[in-house]
C-alpha cells in the first residue's frame, strides 16, 4: 500500500507543482503607466513586481545611456537595460519586448533585465 | 606561478587518488590502496596549503592576484580579509574542495575500519576530482595582468588598492555562515559514497548503519548553517525576515529536505530492512541536489531572479559545472537501475499502524516539499527554455504550498511517535496520542482566541502544538533514562518549536512606517520612538560615510535605545543605500527598526503647485509665484554623487502684475528603499526676505503639465526655523520570533544527540578490514 501510495503521489504531484509554479511564475504584460501604477499600488518592500512592456525605440542613443522608447499609449519614457547583451545592438524604431521593473519616482523608468524581439 | 601550479597537482592527485583506489578494487592489491590512502592525504594537505597560500596573499594584500584585488582591500579588518578567502567563486569553491577533503580524511579513516574504504574513497575521490577541475577552471591564482591581458594590461600596472569587500558582508557572519554551509554540503557528499559503494558490493543493509552517523550530520550542519543564514539576513542585511524563499536560500533547503527525509527513511531500513530502493534513491538525489543548486546559483543561469548576486563563471566552469552534476546522477541512476532487481530481496508490507508507515508517508511528504521547492526555483530556468520571459515565482507559491504540507507532516509525525515500530500496541498508543491531542486542541483554541483565525494558519498551529506535546512527552520519559536516545524527540521539539515562531510571526507582527525628527518623541504604535541622533564609524573606510542612527524605543517607563545603521558607498556607485536594522531583542518579541531613508525635516510652509499656476507667496502676499517650466535632469547633469538633479523654473512677480523677475532652484533626487528622496537648493526670492525649495516633484507622465511640485519657503531671519535630521523607518514588533532562533537550535541538538548514540552503535558493528 505504502508504494502505491507514493507512486501515485508521485505522479499526480509534478504537474500540480508545475500547474501552480506557472500559476505564480508569470509576467503580466501592460503598458509603462500600467507598470508605473503596479509599482505605486505594490505593498512589497521589495522591488516593483517584473512586467512584459511592447516598446518601440525612439533613440537607441541618449545622454543618460538609456533608451528613450514609446508604449502602444505612445507613453514616452527611458528603459535602463542591464541584461545579457542582445544578439545585435538595439537599433531606432526597432520593436521589441522588455522584462523588467520600474523605479518609480518623479521620473520613472524602466528597468529592464531581458528583451525579446517583437 | 606557484598558486597555480599547485592547483593543476591537486586535480593531478585526485585523479591519482581515485584511479589508485579503482585499482586496488579491480585487482585486490592493498598496495593501490596504501599508495592512494597517501596521494588522498597528500591532496588534503596540499588543498590547506593552497587555502593557506591564499589566505596570505589576501592579508598581505598582493593585489597582483586577480582574486586578491576583486575581494579584498587594504581598509579591511583581518576577520574580513580572511573572509575574503571565500566571498568570490573561487574562493569558495576552494574552501568546498577543502572541506570535502577535510571530511575524507576523516572517512578514509572510518571507511577503513569498517571495511568500506576503497568502493567508498574511490567515489569520494571521483566527486574531488572534479571539484580540483573547477578550482583549475576558477584558480584563485590568476595574476591581474593575465585576466586583463586583452586591455593591454602589463605586469608594471598592478593595483594599488583592490576593489573590496561587498560592504553588506562586512560583519562577522560572513566568518561563520559560509563555513558551516559548506560543511553541510561536503558531508552530503558522504551519505552518496556510501549508497553507490553498497550498490557496487551489493551490499544493501550494511551500508545504513555506517553512513547513517554522517547522514545526520550532514543534515544538522547544513540545517543549521541554513538557519545562520536566516539569522543573518535578520540581524545585520535588514531584509526584516528570516527566510524569504530566494534562490540561494532555497539552493541550500533542496537538499537538506532530501536529507532529512533520507534519515527517516534510513532509520525505517535500520529497523524493518524495508525501503532499500527508497533509500539508495534518496542518497543518490541529496548529492544530486547539491549538485543541482550549486549548478543554479554558480552558472549565472539564474540571472536576475533573486537579491543574490550571481556572477557568471565563464563557460569552462559553466560545461565542468554541468558535466560534474550530468556524470553522478548518470552514475547513480544507472547503478540504481543495474541493481533494482537485487534490491527487492527484503520486500516487505508496512502495516498502516506502524511507526515505519507513518514515518515512510512523512518522508514522502518531505520530498514533496523538496519537489515543489525544486521546480519553483527551477522555474525561471524552464521558462528560458520555453523561449519565455525568464521570472521568479512568487513567495506566495511556497507560502501556500507548505501551508498544506506542513500541518500534515506534524500530524504524522505525531501520530509515528504515538505508534510503535512493526505493531502497534493501542493501549500504549492511546496514552501517547490522547494527551497530545488534547494539548493541541487547547493550543489551538488559545491560538484563535488570540486572533489567528485563518484555517492554514489553525491547521499549522494544531500540527505543531499536537508535535510538540506529543515528542516533548516522549522524549522527556526517554531523557531520564537514555539521554542519547532521545535526539529524535528533541529534534522534533525544535522542529514543532520553529514553526510556532513562524506561526506567531507571520500572523502577529504588527508594521509601521513612521518619519522621525531629531530629539521629537513620536508615538507608534505603543511605543513612544524618539531619533537622538546619529554617529559616524568605521570612519576608516574610504568608499563611504558609515553612520549609526541612535533610536531610543520607550513604554511604560522604561526605554532602550537601538542603532540601525544606513550608508551609501562607492561600492555600488551609490545606486542603493545599505541598511543594517536597529534590534532590541527579547524573548517575547523583538523591537525591529529598519532603516528606510534620512533627510531634513520640512520647516517653514509648502504648497503644492502645478505648472503655469500662480500662487501667493505665503509670507509675503504682495508677491506671486509661478512654476514656469522643470528642466529635465539631462539639461542639468548629475549631483556631486551622481544624484539626479532636476530643477524649477519659477516666475516672482507682484501681485499687481508689475515685473516679472525669474529664479531657478535645482533638487537632488537619491534613490532609497523607501523611495526618492529630495534635497532642495535653496535661492533667495528677489525683493523678499523668503527662499524657496522644491521638496517634492510628481511627474504626470501623461499630461506633463498636470505635473506638481512641493514648494517649500521659509524666512532668512527665522533662525529658530532650522531644520533638524529625520530618520524614516519602519518600526515592526515580532512577538515570540525567538522562538524560531531556539527551535532551530533544539532541532540541531536533537541531530547530534543521535549523531553520538550511533556512533556508539556503530563502533559495535562488524568490520571487515582491508589494508
Amino acid at each position: 500500500m505504502l508504494k502505491k501510495i507514493i507512486i501515485i503521489s508521485a505522479v499526480v504531484l509534478l504537474p500540480i507543482a508545475f500547474y501552480f509554479a506557472a500559476m505564480y511564475g508569470t509576467v503580466d504584460k501592460t503598458t509603462f503607466a500600467g507598470a508605473v501604477k503596479m509599482s505605486s499600488e505594490s505593498v512589497s518592500e521589495d522591488q516593483a513586481k517584473k512586467v512584459e512592456v511592447d516598446v518601440v525605440i525612439v533613440s537607441a542613443k541618449t545622454a543618460s545611456d538609456k533608451l528613450l522608447c514609446t508604449d502602444s499609449d505612445d507613453a514616452q519614457f527611458y528603459v535602463d537595460f542591464t541584461g545579457s547583451e542582445p544578439h545585435s545592438p538595439f537599433k531606432d524604431g526597432q520593436k521589441v519586448r522588455f522584462v523588467g521593473h520600474v523605479h518609480g519616482g518623479e521620473t520613472p523608468y524602466f528597468h529592464a533585465s531581458q528583451v525579446f524581439s517583437e | 606561478m606557484i598558486g597555480q601550479l599547485l592547483i593543476h597537482a591537486l586535480f593531478g592527485s585526485a585523479v591519482t587518488a581515485t584511479a589508485l583506489y579503482a585499482l586496488s578494487i579491480r585487482t585486490q592489491n592493498s598496495v593501490y590502496t596504501k599508495w592512494a590512502r597517501g596521494i588522498f592525504r597528500g591532496l588534503f594537505a596540499g588543498l590547506v596549503l593552497t587555502s593557506l597560500m591564499l589566505i596570505i596573499d589576501i592579508v598581505q594584500h598582493r593585489f597582483e592576484y586577480t582574486y586578491v584585488w576583486s575581494y579584498s582591500s587594504t581598509e579591511l579588518p583581518l576577520h574580513l580579509l580572511i573572509a575574503c578567502f571565500y566571498s568570490g567563486q573561487e574562493g569558495s569553491f576552494l574552501l568546498w574542495t577543502l572541506l570535502v577533503a577535510a571530511i575524507g580524511v576523516f572517512l578514509l579513516q572510518y571507511s577503513k575500519k569498517r571495511g568500506y574504504e576503497q568502493h567508498v574513497m574511490v567515489v569520494y575521490g571521483a566527486i574531488l576530482c572534479f571539484l580540483t577541475l573547477l578550482l583549475v577552471a576558477k584558480n584563485p591564482f590568476l595574476f591581474y595582468w593575465e585576466s586583463f591581458a586583452s586591455q593591454g594590461i602589463l605586469p608594471a600596472d598592478v593595483p594599488l588598492q583592490g576593489k573590496g569587500l561587498n560592504p553588506l558582508l562586512h560583519n562577522a557572519w560572513i566568518t561563520i555562515h559560509p563555513p558551516i554551509l559548506f560543511t553541510g554540503f561536503a558531508s552530503m557528499t558522504v551519505s552518496f559514497a556510501f549508497a553507490m559503494a553498497g550498490l557496487m558490493r551489493k551490499e544493501y543493509q550494511q551500508w545504513i548503519n555506517v553512513a547513517l552517523p554522517w547522514t545526520l550530520f550532514g543534515t544538522a550542519i547544513l540545517g543549521f548553517g541554513i538557519m545562520l543564514g536566516g539569522f543573518w539576513a535578520y540581524e545585520t542585511l535588514g531584509w526584516g525576515g528570516f527566510w524569504g524563499w530566494d534562490p540561494v536560500e532555497n539552493s541550500s533547503l533542496i537538499p537538506w529536505l532530501v536529507s532529512v527525509a533520507l534519515v527517516h527513511t534510513m532509520l525505517i531500513q535500520r529497523r524493518t530492512r524495508g525501503l532499500v530502493k527508497t533509500n539508495m534513491v534518496l542518497a543518490v538525489s541529496a548529492f544530486v541536489m547539491v549538485l543541482y543548486s550549486t549548478f543554479l546559483t554558480r552558472s549565472g543561469i539564474l540571472g536576475d531572479t533573486s537579491v543574490h548576486s550571481f556572477v557568471d563563471p565563464g563557460n569552462f566552469a559553466f560545461w565542468i559545472l554541468l558535466l560534474f552534476m550530468a556524470t553522478f546522477s548518470i552514475a547513480g541512476i544507472s547503478l540504481l537501475l543495474i541493481r533494482r532487481k537485487d534490491m527487492d530481496v527484503n520486500r516487505e508490507e508496512f502495516s498502516s499502524t506502524t511507526r515505519e508507515f507513518t514515518t515512510a508517508i512523512g518522508a514522502a511528504l518531505i520530498m514533496a516539499s523538496a519537489i515543489f521547492v525544486t521546480v519553483g526555483t527551477s522555474w525561471p530556468v524552464i521558462m528560458e527554455i520555453m523561449g519565455l520571459p525568464k521570472v521568479a515565482v512568487a513567495t506566495d507559491y511556497y507560502n501556500n504550498v507548505h501551508m498544506y504540507l506542513i500541518p500534515f507532516v506534524l500530524i504524522l509525525n505525531a501520530i509515528s511517535i504515538a505508534f510503535q515500530w512493526r505493531k502497534t500496541n493501542f493501549s500504549v498508543f492511546k496514552k501517547r496520542y490522547l494527551v497530545g491531542a488534547g494539548v493541541a486542541i487547547v493550543g489551538t483554541a488559545v491560538t484563535y482566541a488570540y486572533g489567528i483565525q485563518e484555517v492554514g494558519f489553525l491547521a499549522l498551529a494544531f500540527g505543531a502544538w499536537l508535535s510538540l506535546a506529543v515528542n516533548a512527552a516522549t522524549g522527556f520519559r526517554i531523557v531520564t533514562s537514555s539521554p542519547t536516545s532521545a535526539g529524535a524527540y528533541i529534534s522534533h521539539t525544535g522542529f514543532a518549536l520553529l514553526i510556532m515562531g513562524v506561526i506567531t510571526t507571520s500572523s502577529y507582527t504588527v508594521h509601521h512606517h513612521a518619519v522621525l525628527v531629531q530629539g521629537k518623541p513620536v508615538q507608534v504604535g505603543e511605543y513612544v520612538l524618539t531619533y537622538e541622533g546619529k554617529e559616524q564609524i568605521e570612519k576608516h573606510f574610504t568608499d563611504r560615510e558609515k553612520f549609526k542612527y541612535h533610536v531610543n524605543i520607550a513604554k511604560d517607563g522604561s526605554s532602550k535605545t537601538v542603532s540601525a545603521v544606513l550608508y551609501w558607498s562607492d561600492y555600488n556607485k551609490r545606486q542603493s543605500a545599505f541598511l543594517e536594522p536597529g534590534i532590541r531583542w527579547g524573548f517575547l518579541n523583538d523591537l525591529y527598526v529598519s532603516p528606510k531613508a534620512t533627510g531634513v525635516e520640512d520647516v517653514g510652509e509648502t504648497i503644492t503647485v502645478q505648472r503655469g499656476v500662480s500662487n501667493k507667496l505665503p509670507y509675503d502676499t504682495s508677491v506671486v509665484v509661478t512654476i514656469e517650466r522643470f528642466t529635465m535632469p539631462m539639461e542639468e547633469g548629475p549631483g556631486p554623487n551622481g544624484e539626479i538633479q532636476i530643477g524649477a523654473v519659477i516666475n516672482v512677480q507682484t501681485a499687481n502684475g508689475a515685473a516679472v523677475e525669474q529664479v531657478k532652484t535645482v533638487t537632488q533626487i537619491t534613490n532609497s528603499d523607501a523611495g526618492m528622496e529630495f534635497i532642495p537648493g535653496w535661492v533667495s526670492i528677489p525683493g523678499t526676505s523668503v527662499i524657496v525649495g522644491v521638496t517634492k516633484i510628481v511627474r504626470n507622465n501623461a499630461d506633463p503639465s498636470k505635473s506638481t511640485a512641493d514648494l517649500t519657503f521659509r524666512k532668512t531671519s527665522d533662525q529658530s526655523a532650522a531644520p533638524r535630521e529625520t530618520f524614516t523607518i519602519d518600526f515592526s514588533v515580532k512577538p515570540l520570533i525567538s522562538l524560531v532562533w531556539i527551535g532551530v537550535i533544539t532541532m540541531v541538538a536533537g541531530f547530534f544527540f543521535s549523531i553520538v548514540r550511533l556512533i556508539r552503535n556503530s563502533k559495535s558493528t562488524t568490520t571487515n578490514r582491508v589494508d
